[in-house]
């Protein structure tokens, strides 16, 4: 029974756990990895668990534990990633926009920013993303230097998180209140 | 930030492909500007978030792998030495060796209280322990006995036993709260669908609530060869092994033995020996499990008062309950499972108005309009019925209805047909109102009665007799027939 109710907690929070860790480690296997194990400790330490705080911020408190200790074996030079809260009130901001803790509906944000974006910036997260190529892949088959792909995803993505911002604030859920 | 080489250096780190001297370089910016090292944790969630709903990073983890690492080994600390043996690489070795070892780790499996051995799981847990006064233990179905403590796992055959002096509440999966008085064993969910529990002697109280489905509803079988089913109820139960008590406190239970059964309903109580149900007797609730730490002292009843001059109207009442308007007309009994109409008319009362209800939680009280119930264009007043004719009572969809005649509250609580036929003399009344089980009635329909009606209903004998009056029906045939206009 306990674990029947667990298992509901991960199917609305395993997604958002993962890519929390992965915007900490930038490894999709370790951050797989890594969210397993925050949620078998989750599974552990449910006792300590107290009903009246958010279910998704404590998971990322796990997983950030495990992220660092990742971190500092595998990848020292994303431990900037570590400090500050940055990547923790984008992702609370998100979800409290969407009024709940479900991680689908906070990424619809995100959907309507994507929409914005000037035609080679979405055809190259596009790429990316959904295609998985690499950087230099995409300059081969967009005909443009490497260096110019990087620039292009680099304001694609500055346009997105200016986007989720202007949406968080609109909604007057701003993370920073 | 617009330089190119520090978008490059951003990307290849946010991919973990830079190297140690795009590092250097990264981070010596950074360091520069701290709004540069906030410009990075943005993009690095936006990447993910991005990669998320875009990339195959949301199918990475499936709950088949952390349910499999639950029942397998211990998870060591994140991440791993030289080789990257990774967690969950661990975990696939550690099953197979595992179980070539015969054994299955305990580090999850404590927590559910399942017991590994090469036979696979024990029973599932059906209930948990929440609290001990004094000594009580568990009996297993082996023979053995372990002390009862606070948040032990309860497993289906395991008898619960308390001693002289103590208590024992317990929460079974289905919900239900059962509390152990003193010298009492209950032995959990025996059989049924595994919703039945036997209490071999002793007194317990089970606290179900209504609104719990049906499909899931909990007996409580005694060693004298009677059962309590619960129907939405709060009860004490008690058996020496000969004889029951079951005394409800709210809502009803279905009490039966070999041959015989009873609905037992609020405030009442029956003794069983054998066969034998008695009659149920009204009971006041300080007579149930007194037993109990926390037992209701609290009045039996709820009394709604209405201030004199009230407007007619309803009274919506529902559960059960005995129904005393004073100052207005006699006590009526409403017994009906829900939604229940206790007909109110007072008008112009010139005192307050009082209904007492007994039970508690599936009571209350809402005043409401009069609801138009005629289906005719003649105007019925609102408190007075005078009838030319006879009346046909037909259900509807309206949610109640009743009837006022003379000076009688008459309620009609069946699906049949009711009818009344009124005397020639204006100043009086009379005529049959059937009364039938749980009706709902919303529609009246005044019209002369049909040949064929007159010679249905003028034997009141042979339909009353299709009634079965009991405590779940209002009998008001007080009327005797005559002859319609």
């Amino acid at each position: 029974m306990l674990e029947k109710s667990f298992e509901l907690i991960f199917h609305e929070h395993n997604k958002m756990i993962v890519s929390y860790l992965y915007s900490l480690v930038g490894n999709r296997q370790d951050a797989a990895d890594l969210a397993q194990e925050t949620f078998v400790i989750a599974y552990r330490k449910m006792d300590q668990f107290s009903p009246e705080k958010s279910v998704a911020a404590w998971l990322r408190g796990i997983a950030k534990n495990l992220a660092r200790n990742s971190i500092r074996k595998v990848y020292r030079h994303r431990e900037v990633l570590l400090e500050g809260n940055t990547i923790e009130n984008l992702f609370e901001g998100l979800e409290r926009q969407a009024g709940t803790e479900k991680w689908e509906s906070s990424l619809a944000g995100l959907e309507k920013c994507m929409e914005k974006l000037p035609e080679k910036q979405r055809q190259a997260i596009d790429m990316h993303y959904l295609s998985e190529k690499s950087a230099k892949n995409i300059s081969e088959s967009m005909g443009v230097l490497e260096r110019s792909i990087f620039q292009l995803l680099w304001q694609a993505r500055n346009n997105l998180k200016n986007c989720v911002r202007s949406l968080l604030k609109a909604t007057g859920k701003e993370d920073d209140e | 930030m617009s330089n190119p080489r520090t978008m490059e250096l951003f990307e290849r780190f946010l991919e973990n492909s830079i190297d140690a001297d795009g590092w250097r370089e990264l981070r010596d910016i950074m360091h520069a500007d701290a709004a540069i090292a906030d410009d990075l944790r943005d993009h690095a969630a936006i990447h993910a978030l991005v990669a998320t709903k875009y990339g195959k990073l949301a199918d990475c983890v499936v709950w088949e792998s952390v349910s499999a690492a639950l029942q397998g080994a211990a998870v060591g600390g994140a991440g791993s030495g030289a080789g990257r043996a990774t967690p969950m690489t661990w975990i696939k070795w550690a099953i197979p060796l595992a179980a070539a070892a015969g054994i299955v780790a305990m580090a999850y499996l404590s927590m559910t209280g399942r017991q590994g051995d090469e036979q696979g799981a024990k029973a599932a847990v059906v209930a948990t322990v929440q609290r001990v006064d004094g000594k009580a233990g568990v009996l297993m179905p082996d023979g053995g006995e372990i002390l009862a403590l606070a948040g032990e796992s309860l497993r289906k055959d395991q008898t619960v036993r308390t001693e002289a002096g103590a208590l024992v509440e317990l929460r079974l999966v289905n919900g239900a709260m059962i509390t152990l008085g003193e010298k009492t064993d209950l032995a959990l969910l025996v059989g049924g669908e595994g919703n039945e529990a036997l209490l071999k002697r002793g007194r317990l109280y089970c606290d179900w609530k209504k609104d719990v489905p049906s499909d899931r509803t909990l007996s409580i079988l005694t060693a004298a060869g009677h059962r309590a089913s619960v129907l939405g109820t709060r009860f004490e139960l008690a058996s020496d092994g000969v004889k029951t008590t079951i005394a409800v406190a709210e809502g009803e239970v279905l009490f039966s033995s070999a041959h015989d059964s009873r609905k037992v309903l609020a405030m009442q109580r029956v003794d069983a020996e054998g066969d034998s149900i008695s009659p149920s007797k009204n009971i006041s609730l300080s007579e149930i499990a007194s037993w109990r730490p926390g037992a209701e002292r609290a009045k039996d009843r709820h009394v709604w008062r209405f201030d004199k001059g009230m407007p007619e109207g309803f009274r919506l009442i529902y559960g059960q309950g005995h129904f005393e308007p004073k100052g207005a007309t006699t006590g009526t009994r409403l017994v009906a499972e829900d939604l229940l109409c206790a007909p109110v008319n007072f008008t112009k009362s010139t005192m307050p108005f009082t209904v007492i209800v007994k039970g508690q939680i599936f009571n209350t009280v809402k005043p409401s309009k009069l609801i138009a119930v005629h289906a005719s264009d003649t105007r019925i007043p609102a408190y007075k019925y005078w009838v030319k004719s006879g009346w046909h009572l037909r259900p509807g969809n309206l949610e109640f209805h009743s009837v006022f005649i003379g000076e009688k509250i008459l309620n009609v609580l069946d699906d049949d047909v009711a009818v009344v036929r009124q005397h020639d003399d204006l100043s009086g009344y009379e005529g049959i109102l059937v009364m039938l089980e749980n009706c709902i009635v919303n529609e009246i329909e005044i019209r002369p009665l049909t040949a064929i009606e007159i010679e249905r209903y003028k034997d009141i004998d042979a339909i009353t007799r299709r009634l079965t009056p009991g405590p779940s029906a209002v009998r008001a045939s007080v009327f005797a027939p005559t002859a319609p206009n």
